[in-house]
């Protein structure tokens, strides 16, 4: 009996570990005095709400809007969604204690220093998830989520603005945000380059439609992805986002990192955002470590109280 | 031996409390000149301000128009011991002064004896002493001893992230938002510019709600509530209640200039609103310019606590 109270403990654990950061996507909306207005403080609707009711061309090279990810499998717990690390039709409470990613449906081609890394990454999702007490993922201590996670984590709403020179994208989630170079310069020098969380990144449109970001230089401190994918700072990433009609903007990202993985793969594969209305506000959703601790702690005062 | 000990390693806590932000700065290999140019990777960082050339003449403002990447580095904007108009130091302050000296032993219970005093009801006082500030003010008190939400990287929230380290920030504008990149732990805002109002009673937000509009061709106000009463008002520790209003005039006076004003306003507090900027200038960069990240890190502060914080106790014991 004790030994199933804590399973059921590490389990509950496991998820609220996160509440902090989703807390005030839970908070009730008030948006009862603002009937009329632009909305606060709202979750993005129902898809059908929005997707395909603007019968229209995609802008020319633009991007610019207010993308939704959440829809359509954004918030990707078990890894990136082109290779999420479960076996076929394992259902969630089966996964866990696996010494690797062996039988998951779509294995990732590591080279053997990329699946050391892997086993050092110690991830509360997927097959290799273990307890919160033994998990190391940067993000639930909010160390900054990087690029490319910011896509393959919780692409929730994402919203994009373009200046002269520039793609800027604004993530929901952690509430940050990374440049996109358009102007043309060339990605610094891999050896000189600091590394930085989010790394460097230069775009340019291919056709009038199909925006290509190269990004390089990115921190080896980061996760790829919430199953715990490792990456060297030698690491490219390629985005491609394709406009394929107003409301959507489809995203493939490819992952090039030779010290640990033998061939390129794809980590989204034309995953789907929708465009949300322009007035549409974006929820807080920001890692906070003292909501964490005290989350922590009254699971501490729970688990410790005596079983009756 | 033990007084004396924590007061000297106080000045240098101060200074190496924002090291930890900082790291990759001082990490930094050699650079092309092609590279220098486009990508900011100065060990010096910030200091790289390519507007400030001496004798540039600035042209007209643009008008209704704040788009653009600003410094304020250079002019005031790094306020480590409080904002700009009412930094929590004594009369007399400057570097190598006995008031200076004086300051850097911090530790004081309240703010008396400071060269701008805030009106603080008595509700604000008693906030304000539970707020134990790191940083460079009369009430610093060692990084052990502090209790700075953005010390440990909670996020810093609005107005904080305009008042201890307003860097070098980018302002983009939509046709119905004017967007706030902060350098300091990147992070973003919008200000709403769609004529919207501001909700009632919303759930709190560390960046709070912000709506704004033009009140003439070079000036925009901003208007902000709702925040996160977790989060302080600036490096001196400086509290705010939910209440709180916060007033921004963004004004072009020419095209690389804008000047910063911030009027706080909280009944809770204080008993009559108060100027944190009063014209604060902010310097356009050019429109290439390189935004260097400064990202908060637990794991980071942790091992600088590791290797600079830690050593301190085994001297107290």
């Amino acid at each position: 009996m004790p030994k199933r109270f804590v399973i059921t403990a590490i389990a509950l654990l496991a998820l609220l570990t996160f509440s902090p950061v989703l807390r005030a996507q839970t908070a009730p909306a008030k948006n009862a005095e603002t009937k009329g207005m632009p909305p606060w403080n709202d979750a993005p609707p129902g898809k059908a709400a929005y997707a395909g009711t603007v019968k229209r061309p995609p802008p020319r090279r633009d991007l610019s809007g207010i993308w939704n990810g959440q829809a359509e499998g954004g918030v990707q717990n078990d890894g990136a969604l082109e290779h999420p690390a479960v076996a076929a039709g394992q259902p969630a409470k089966e996964r866990g204690g696996q010494a690797d990613e062996k039988n998951i449906a779509r294995p990732i081609p590591y080279t053997p220093a990329g699946l050391a890394a892997l086993q050092a990454n110690k991830p509360t999702a997927g097959v290799r998830a273990v307890g919160p007490d033994r998990q190391n993922n940067p993000v639930d201590i909010c160390d900054p989520v990087g690029f490319p996670q910011l896509d393959l984590l919780r692409l929730k709403v994402v919203e994009f603005a373009q200046a002269e020179n520039q793609v800027l994208a604004l993530y929901q989630f952690s509430d940050t945000w990374r440049v996109i170079w358009t102007d043309g310069r060339a990605l610094p020098d891999a050896k000189s380059a600091e590394p930085r969380w989010n790394g460097y990144s230069v775009g340019r449109w291919v056709d009038d439609y199909t925006f290509v970001v190269q990004t390089m230089g990115v921190d080896d401190r980061t996760w790829l992805d919430n199953a715990g994918r490792p990456h060297t700072t030698n690491m490219r990433v390629e985005e491609r986002y394709h406009l394929a009609d107003y409301d959507t903007l489809e995203l493939t990202v490819t992952i090039d990192d030779p010290e640990y993985y033998r061939q390129r793969w794809q980590a989204l594969n034309k995953f789907v955002l929708h465009r949300l209305p322009d007035n549409f506000d974006i929820e807080e959703s920001v890692c906070s470590p003292s909501g964490i601790a005290n989350y922590n702690k009254l699971l501490e005062n729970v688990l410790s109280t005596p079983e009756k | 031996m033990l007084k004396p000990f924590i007061a000297g390693t106080m000045a240098a806590l101060g200074l190496l409390t924002f090291s930890w932000s900082m790291r990759a700065q001082t990490e930094t290999p050699k650079q092309t000149d092609e590279t220098k140019r486009n990508w900011n990777n100065d060990p010096t960082g910030n200091r790289i301000n390519r507007s400030l050339d001496a004798g540039q003449k600035a042209g007209p403002a643009p008008r209704r128009d704040l788009s653009g990447i600003w410094d304020a580095t250079a002019t005031g904007g790094v306020e480590p011991a409080g904002v700009a108009e009412h930094p929590a130091v004594y009369p007399g302050d400057t570097p190598g002064s006995e008031a200076e000296a004086k300051r850097f032993r911090g530790g004081q219970p309240d703010e008396k004896g400071v060269v701008n005093p805030l009106p603080y009801t008595p509700l604000g006082e008693a906030a304000l002493k539970a707020n134990r500030p790191t940083g460079q003010s009369v009430r610093a008190v060692p990084s052990v001893l502090g209790n700075d939400p953005g010390n440990k990287c909670d996020p810093l929230g609005f107005p904080y992230m305009e008042n201890f380290e307003f860097r070098t920030n980018e302002l983009v504008q939509t046709k119905n938002q004017v967007i706030f990149l902060g350098q300091y732990h990147h992070k973003w805002r919008i200000i709403w510019t769609d004529g919207r109002e501001l909700p009632k009673d919303p759930p709190p937000r560390w960046n709070g709600y912000s709506v704004g509009h033009w009140q003439d061709d070079y000036t925009f106000v901003a208007e902000t509530m709702g925040m996160n009463e977790k989060s302080w008002i600036d490096h001196a520790g400086r509290p705010h209640s939910k209440e709180l209003r916060v007033t921004e005039i963004f004004h072009l006076v020419d095209h690389d200039t804008m000047e910063h004003t911030e009027i706080i306003n909280d009944p809770v507090m204080y008993t009559e609103p108060w100027m944190a900027h009063n014209k604060l200038i902010l310097r356009r960069q050019p429109p290439d310019f390189d935004i260097r990240e400064i990202f908060c890190s637990p794991s980071e502060i942790q091992r600088y606590n590791e290797f600079v914080g830690d050593p301190i106790n085994p001297q107290e014991k």
